[in-house]
């Protein structure tokens, strides 16, 4: 990680908060470094060999916003824009690498039947996190906040009162929200697309 | 479906979900009569009410599925130049191994591939390189083959020959190897390792990991040049670049910290006899199951290694025959010099320890036997390096007997006080009996305690705010009243005397810092700072000797004719020698630089000075002056102690030292402080400018001899070194720090924050530098610095190689500095002034008291600096406006729990004021006396 990363990203969302900006393009551009920053992170973390070997991808999602934001002075909404990108770094980096780990290990990727599929939660993570992104993005088209909830509770940790904070809705919404999303992400996941 | 019915799905679902049975039944009914397929979906839905979905549960499957993604690819099933990968068999930190097919020879072979992004950097693959072919053409029994060297997209690559075995670390993994087997792998370890030392090959890294046994019993060194390629740490040598990389550290720490040698754990350079420890410390493991050094924290293993003994491998429960034992300890002994000089030699040490020396438990004059060795050159050879090792092992022994001789013996410890305090001074009085010492319970000003066998528990004298300086032969007591705390044991206050018992000192002479009785009580030599430079005055008024540093622990000989102190190159840093000056201000320099010195006196025959000294930085150890020249350490302790005072029948006045400092940073946004110091021993250097970078020095024994300077976020991020010294300023862009190296002439060293390469400035005729800093622009740099013969200025040091150049007058004592120049300085005649660069007339400086000290933080108009009250607990930080005097409260620092602080004993405020640091200094003390047999 570089400093510059770090800087990079307090300027964003400093600037994220100023009138007359090119918003798209400022998330855009938050999502790639943290992206970067995410994955060299979970790298390093890797190759350092922890004793216990294992990575949570939330926790790593705060030690980020440690070491990237930190205690600077930056705004509670600005902050909430650095997890809205962590958290979809965080999906994109574990579908992305389901995709070529899963085609890999099928020599071209067009078949996907395994004797894992339709047991729920005993699947291999790669089924388990592309399947949960196709339901996420059949979600979103329906209702797009209440995927933003899972994304950031599954992806970033986030308690409901942060999400509440970062959606800026309601606590009750979020847990409205994140009630029905289980229901519905466990009937998706369990019986594959329906309708 | 479409947001609305799916907004609709959600609502029915939610108020669905809050009813049960009947009623629930009775709602959906209502609610979906016209609508069946949303009521088919409704329902649907409520079926997994309770079934949460794994992945929405816990993050067990996300973690699995992070840990592969985190991970490089199985490369299996692809070709590498012309390799087909075949498997993969082994994975480690590094990178991966393979079975490989060569597709040209038609061989099988082993594909190591290390992960790319340990080994970025083009000139390290290419010494990596270098390495690995010279040692895999070595083309030794004991060292793996390499074939072929490359590099894939960015990752090296090693092409070996294929073993069939495992690693020593997995046979370690089913517990101790039987002794024989365990020597015998060690040699074949040992000699594999001769071959490649022979060729000036260096493996660095040697340890169960990279040890292979083959099936059929034979050793095999894995990864030569490797450790090189890969170790991107803290225990580089400092002359190689810290990536910006390193700054955030992700794997700033990597590395096989337990079988490291205490030279690489100092970022020393490693030689062929950091091996030789290695295969010591692997030697040890394989004997008696467990690792040499191995502790909780990667920062402890590394001071394991540096300061303990393993414990005796007998201890284990094993009986490792004494022979043996005695080998493994030379391995592992500190110093490079005295272990084993050639692995041959340790090879050939533990060759001679098979047949019967092992059953009887005894290692024997071993005889050579004529089977392993070829020829009579060889024989010659190796019947002198049997003489050699023993006279090496011996010598261990005869080393330390003769250290006996020297060293004291002590006994009957016994201790004195028993409640921590912050010791300044100690002294025996006249009978011998009743100690006088001056303490504090909390903050830096003391007060005079004694102490009898009739009274074990410390009496106050009376005489508070006082500091203790010595006892006369009479009775008669020295001491400093009102006296202000400047360093460590240091005070300077008003030099008065009071007899054992009295408690209205008369006051003699004001502004000195030190002074010892003459042996009959007649007379006083003292240490007293004059026009900021230190002076040893015997008697009081006929100057000895002046120094630019600072002078300290005078202590005059019993006969009355010669006086030895410390002299220590800079204010205020305890480093230093040890000065023997005689009544005609002939000097001598006694000793070697020390990282730290405190506490001093003289043995009654005058053969010797004691003294407490840390040879490398760490703790404080008595040491042995001789007064013709020469010292050594004479009693190892674990931890610092400092010797008071000698009594002429020989006992020893002592206290433990126990100072723990810690760089406190408090933020504005909140008000909880951050402790950010390192190892125990970090001395703040400088916030950067926004406040998010803390600039520091760590000062214990492992970071070695010069110290290390080191940076850290103030997030509390892990720490990066940059290189040795002792840390000073950042640059106005933090791009890079500025650090001065005092052993031998004063060196500035510019040390890059991201890649670059370190740079000395020209410092040509300055003898001494105190301090530097950067100039507001970043163009130069300013020196508070001396030439020979002169005192103390400011000199601006270029960044071309120009000579240093004062720009202000000599004399008098910097108060505070800044980033244009501007000093304030109390003059010759003890007025405080502001110099500013360029005009040159000072001007006079309103309301500086005597306890102010200055930060680096001035007010934009340059009127105005920051100060706090030194000695004060908590310390509060105040702007002081220089032209009116007028005081204006900024912050109040300190730690909430003051038990045991001494001090804050250093303040810094980054420019936007949105950090300050305080150094907080904490000691607990005891006193306690030795009898020591002679």
């Amino acid at each position: 990680m570089t400093g510059s990363g770090r800087d990079e990203i307090s300027r964003i969302l400093v600037d994220l908060n100023r009138e007359n900006v090119d918003r798209i393009a400022l998330a855009n551009r938050l999502f790639e470094v943290v992206y970067g920053e995410l994955r060299r992170l979970a790298g390093g973390l890797m190759r350092s060999e922890r004793p216990d070997h294992t990575l949570q991808p939330t926790a790593l999602v705060n030690e980020m916003y440690l070491r990237l934001v930190g205690d600077s002075e930056i705004e509670w909404e600005n902050r909430s824009h650095f997890f809205g990108a962590a958290a979809a770094a965080m999906r994109r980096i574990l579908v992305e690498h389901a995709r070529q780990h899963d085609a890999a290990k099928r020599g071209g990727g067009w078949t996907r039947v395994t004797l894992d599929d339709g047991i729920p939660g005993t699947g291999s993570p790669d089924i388990e996190v592309l399947d949960l992104d196709r339901a996420l993005t059949r979600l979103a088209e329906m209702d797009e906040r209440m995927e933003r909830v899972v994304e950031l509770r599954v992806f970033a940790g986030m308690e409901m009162k942060e999400i509440a904070h970062v959606l800026g809705v309601s606590e009750r919404t979020v847990y409205d929200d994140w009630r029905i999303a289980k229901m519905w992400l466990a009937r998706e996941l369990s019986e594959g697309q329906p309708l | 479906m479409n947001p609305d019915r799916f907004a609709r799905l959600k609502e029915l679902l939610l108020r669905a979900a809050d009813l049960s049975g009947k009623e629930r039944r009775v709602f959906i009914d209502d609610a979906c009569k016209d609508d069946p397929l949303l009521r088919r979906e409704v329902e649907a839905v409520l079926a997994y009410e309770k079934d949460t979905h794994s992945i929405l549960r816990d993050d067990s499957l996300l973690r699995r599925a992070l840990h592969t993604a985190a991970k490089p690819l199985d490369l299996t099933g692809q070709e590498i130049s012309h390799y087909q990968i075949l498997a993969l068999i082994g994975e480690g930190g590094m990178g991966q191994v393979y079975r490989a097919r060569d597709t040209r020879l038609g061989r099988d072979v082993a594909l190591k591939v290390i992960s790319p992004t340990l080994s970025a950097d083009a000139e390290r693959i290419r010494r990596f390189e270098q390495e690995a072919r010279a040692a895999g053409s070595l083309n030794h029994p004991n060292i793996v083959a390499i074939h072929d060297i490359g590099v894939h997209e960015n990752a090296p690559f090693v092409v070996m020959e294929l073993l069939e075995g495992e690693s020593l670390r997995q046979r370690l993994s089913q517990g101790p190897v039987p002794i024989r087997k365990a020597i015998d792998y060690a040699v074949q370890a040992a000699r594999g390792l001769a071959a490649a030392h022979e060729k000036g090959i260096v493996h660095r890294d040697i340890k169960p990991e990279n040890l292979f046994v083959t099936k059929d019993g034979r050793v095999k060194i894995l990864d030569f040049g490797v450790a090189k390629l890969t170790r991107t740490d803290i225990v580089e040598t400092p002359d190689e670049t810290t990536s910006a990389d390193s700054l955030t550290g992700t794997g700033v720490i990597i590395g096989t910290s337990g079988y490291m040698s205490p030279e690489q754990a100092q970022g020393r350079p490693a030689d062929h006899r950091s091996d030789i420890f290695a295969l010591g410390a692997t030697l040890y493991e394989m004997l008696t199951g467990k690792r040499t050094f191995q502790k909780g924290s990667f920062i402890e293993t590394l001071h394991a290694i540096v300061n303990e003994d393993p414990p005796l491998m007998s201890a284990s429960g094993r009986e490792i025959p004494s022979g043996l034992e005695a080998i493994v300890r030379h391995c592992l002994e500190k110093s490079p010099q005295e272990r084993f000089q050639s692995a041959s030699d340790f090879s050939f040490a533990l060759e001679s320890l098979s047949g019967s020396s092992l059953r009887s438990g005894e290692m024997i004059a071993p005889a050579p036997r004529g089977r392993k060795i070829p020829h009579m050159r060889l024989l010659v050879g190796a019947s002198l390096v049997v003489v050699v090792i023993a006279a090496a092992i011996a010598g261990v022994m005869i080393g330390s007997r003769t250290a006996d001789r020297n060293a004291p013996d002590l006994r009957d410890f016994c201790s004195l006080t028993y409640q921590p305090l912050i010791i300044s001074n100690a002294r025996y009085a006249p009978d011998g009996r009743t100690v006088v010492f001056s303490a504090a319970r909390q903050g830096s000003i003391p007060e005079i305690y004694t102490i009898a066998p009739e009274y074990p528990e410390p009496r106050p004298a009376g005489m508070t705010q006082t500091h203790l300086l010595s006892v006369s032969s009479n009775g008669e007591l020295a001491v400093l009243t009102n006296p202000e705390w400047m360093f460590q044991r240091v005070y300077e206050g008003t030099l008065s005397v009071v007899p054992l018992g009295g408690t209205a000192p008369r006051p003699l002479i004001e502004k000195v810092r030190d002074a010892d009785w003459s042996p009959d009580g007649s007379q006083m030599a003292i240490i007293r700072s004059v026009e900021g430079v230190d002076q040893l005055e015997f008697p009081i008024g006929s100057v000895l000797y002046k120094a630019s540093g600072y002078l300290s622990d005078l202590r005059i000989s019993p006969k009355g004719d010669r006086i030895a102190c410390f002299i220590h190159p800079a204010r205020w840093d305890d480093r230093g020698a040890v000065l023997l000056v005689d009544r005609a201000g002939k000097h001598k320099i006694l000793t070697e630089e020390y990282a730290g010195l405190e506490g001093l006196a003289w043995s009654p025959d005058e053969k010797r000075i004691l003294f407490s000294g840390s040879p490398t930085g760490g703790s404080y150890q008595i040491c042995v002056a001789d007064p013709t020249g020469g010292a050594a350490v004479a009693l190892h302790t674990p931890e610092s102690v400092v010797l008071y005072d000698m009594r002429p029948d020989g006992q020893w006045l002592l206290a433990t030292y126990d100072a723990g400092y810690r760089i406190d940073v408090y933020t504005s946004r909140d008000e909880v402080d951050q402790d950010l110091s390192w190892l125990g021993q970090s001395e703040p250097a400088c916030l950067s400018a926004d406040g998010r970078l803390l600039l520091f020095t760590e000062e214990t024994a492992v970071t070695g001899f010069n110290y290390a300077v080191c940076v850290r976020r103030t997030d509390g991020s892990p720490v990066v070194r940059l290189g040795e010294g002792k840390g000073q300023d950042l640059s106005p862009h933090q791009s890079q720090a500025v650090a001065l190296i005092w052993a031998g002439p004063p060196k500035v060293v510019i040390y890059p924050l991201g890649p670059g390469e370190s740079k000395a400035l020209n410092t040509d005729g300055l003898t001494t530098i105190q301090h530097v800093w950067w100039s507001s622009d970043g163009a130069h740099l300013f020196a508070l610095a001396s030439e020979s013969g002169h005192s103390l200025r400011i000199y601006k040091l270029g960044l071309s190689p120009d000579r240093p150049q004062a720009i202000t007058p000599e004399g008098g004592v910097v108060l505070a500095e800044s980033a244009d120049g501007s000093v304030v300085v109390r003059d010759i005649a003890g007025n405080v002034v502001l110099i500013r660069p360029g005009e040159a007339t000072p001007l006079a400086v309103m309301g500086w008291r005597a306890t102010d000290s200055g930060t680096r933080h001035w007010s934009r108009d340059g009127e105005s600096v920051l100060v706090w009250e030194r000695g004060q607990l908590p310390a509060s930080v105040e702007w002081l406006n220089l032209r009116t005097g007028k005081r204006t409260p900024f912050r109040v620092i300190g730690p909430r729990d003051l038990t045991g602080v001494m001090s804050v004993a250093k303040v810094m405020v980054s420019d936007d004021e949105s950090a300050i640091a305080g150094w907080v200094w904490k000691r607990r003390d005891f006193l306690f006396t030795a009898d020591c047999e002679r």
